[in-house]
């Protein structure tokens, strides 16, 4: 038997693996340049020390610590996960962190506007270490920028009241607006048009049971959805 | 309401303080009103219903609900009041009160904020749907909001306050009235319920329809942390922003609620939602800010 078929095949398998190879470098290199390109999705920062995970699971492995009132940009979410950055400038661990430990912003695109479009109101949180967070008072500024940059009228509504402020004072001394009342039950919605509604957007009914005592136990034997409704309602 | 829609309601409140376990001694100021006749009718009422009958809760609802778009009146745009009816018509097909005469309303005001009034009344306000960021999170909140009038949390809060109201009244004002005709007996109701929404329900009816309402949204096929996010998103706000004044003095620390639904969120991990909504939450918030 010729050996050359085998070389042809180790020839072949070699050619094969540089051309695999080439391909994972060039992947890597496009991941890396969408990386590059990525904008945030959402901002936020840290409300108590909070650990960053390699994956969107407390079984990751733990990649760093961040304390409280760590800004950060937020890159992609997983329910109760977000793959997290910090901003530019700073310096700490990315990857994954639980949204329990965040207060998130108001969205991404006007966020980062000039502080000085905060009015002056307090910060939510005092501001963080500043050796490692300097910057951290004007992100927040511009967390809150961004939502305070919208309008504060509305469209088609000729309503001057309500703006600012809406108090108990104000709905206890309120009368009753009956035309306002008949307007909106014009718009009761028919079950039927809701579930045209829900088909057209995808939603599949679920069927859970309420959870049964205000703190469940971690470690229930069972299912804590298979048992009676603790609201007093009939379980479905 | 129609006046006589209290009438059973009105036995109803008065046989629970007359009845022995809440005992009160009227004595004399009573001395014209045929205390028995009442409480004998209050309590076959009670015993039939243990509950203000529906067709009362929707219509002290409704007067409610007119007192609150008095203060914070309706948007002026067809479109997002149908698109928050669709989503929360859709949610209440969840939950053991479907028939209810279930409506949703925008209120145009920048507060942050939502009530919901006995019998199936969801009021929204335009500052909190300004601040979502998809229809995961609009679910949640109508979902809370919609926990309460399923579990009654506003009707029940209203007879307890009001009951209180007219024991001292009656006491004093109404010895020899027939009960059930006296317009007291309606201011209180309606009294009780608007300072009900100026200093809010138990806490623990709060923490109750956060949890409640997460199961709702999730049953409906919405990813049930949507609610979480929103509230992660008003923990950013804080108390000290005027728009949230209303809602901070109504509700549990926005902290304390996050974390009271870590748990049911980890019960909840299989649920992700299948919500695919082709932009249509994008354009009513563009909507709302044009």
């Amino acid at each position: 038997m010729s050996p050359k078929p085998i070389q042809s095949e180790q020839s072949a398998a070699s050619r094969a693996g540089r051309a695999l190879f080439v391909a994972l470098l060039a992947g890597a290199a496009i991941a890396v340049a969408r990386a590059a390109d990525e904008q945030p999705i959402d901002r936020g920062s840290t409300v108590r020390p909070a650990t960053v995970f390699d994956f969107p699971d407390r079984s990751g492995k733990p990649l760093g610590q961040l304390p409280p009132n760590a800004p950060l940009e937020v890159y992609e979410r997983q329910r109760l996960w977000l793959r997290v950055k910090p901003p530019a400038g700073l310096a700490g661990p990315a990857g994954w962190v639980q949204l329990m430990d965040m207060r998130m912003g108001f969205g991404v695109a006007p966020a980062l506007a000039p502080a000085a479009a905060a009015p002056a109101r307090a910060a939510p949180v005092p501001a963080a270490d500043p050796g490692m967070f300097a910057s951290f008072s004007r992100s927040v500024s511009g967390l809150l920028a961004g939502f305070q940059s919208r309008p504060s009228s509305y469209a088609g509504s000729n309503a001057t009241i309500g703006i600012r402020g809406l108090t108990g004072a104000e709905l206890n001394a309120s009368s009753p607006n009956w035309q306002a009342l008949a307007e909106v039950e014009r718009y009761a919605m028919p079950p039927q048009q809701a579930q045209l509604f829900a088909n057209a957007g995808g939603l599949v009914p679920q069927h859970i049971l309420y959870p049964t005592s205000p703190a469940p136990a971690p470690a229930a034997q069972t299912s804590p959805f298979e048992r009676p409704s603790p609201f007093g309602g009939r379980p479905r | 309401m129609k006046p006589a829609s209290f009438l059973r309601t009105a036995f109803f409140m008065f046989a629970g303080f007359a009845a022995p376990g809440h005992a009160l001694d009227l004595g004399g100021m009573l001395q014209n009103l045929d205390v028995n006749k009442v409480v004998a009718t209050g309590q076959k009422l009670s015993a039939a219903t243990q509950e203000m009958p529906v067709d009362e809760e929707i219509g002290l609802g409704r007067e409610l609900a007119a007192r609150i778009l008095g203060a914070a009146p309706p948007l002026a745009d067809p479109a997002v009041q149908a698109y928050v009816n669709q989503v929360g018509r859709w949610l209440t097909l969840h939950t053991e009160r479907p028939d209810l005469p279930w409506h949703f309303a925008v209120a145009a005001t920048d507060d942050v904020g939502a009530f919901a009034t006995p019998g199936g009344s969801v009021i929204l306000t335009a500052g909190l749907l300004r601040l979502m960021r998809d229809e995961n999170e609009l679910a949640g909140v109508l979902a809370h909001e919609i926990a309460h009038v399923v579990h009654k949390h506003h009707v029940r809060a209203i007879m307890k306050r009001a009951r209180a109201q007219l024991a001292t009244e009656l006491a004093t004002e109404l010895a020899a009235q027939y009960v059930a005709k006296n317009p007291l007996v309606t201011q209180a109701l309606l009294g009780a319920g608007m300072s009900l929404y100026g200093s809010g329900l138990d806490q623990g009816d709060e923490y109750a329809a956060d949890r409640a309402g997460m199961v709702i949204a999730a049953r409906a096929g919405y990813d049930p942390t949507g609610l979480v996010y929103l509230l992660t998103t008003l923990d950013s706000l804080g108390v000290g922003d005027a728009r949230m004044q209303l809602l901070s003095a109504t509700h549990p620390p926005t902290r304390s609620r996050i974390d009271a639904l870590a748990a049911l969120a980890d019960q909840l991990a299989g649920y992700t939602g299948s919500l695919q909504d082709g932009g249509r939450f994008a354009h009513i918030q563009e909507s709302l800010l044009r």
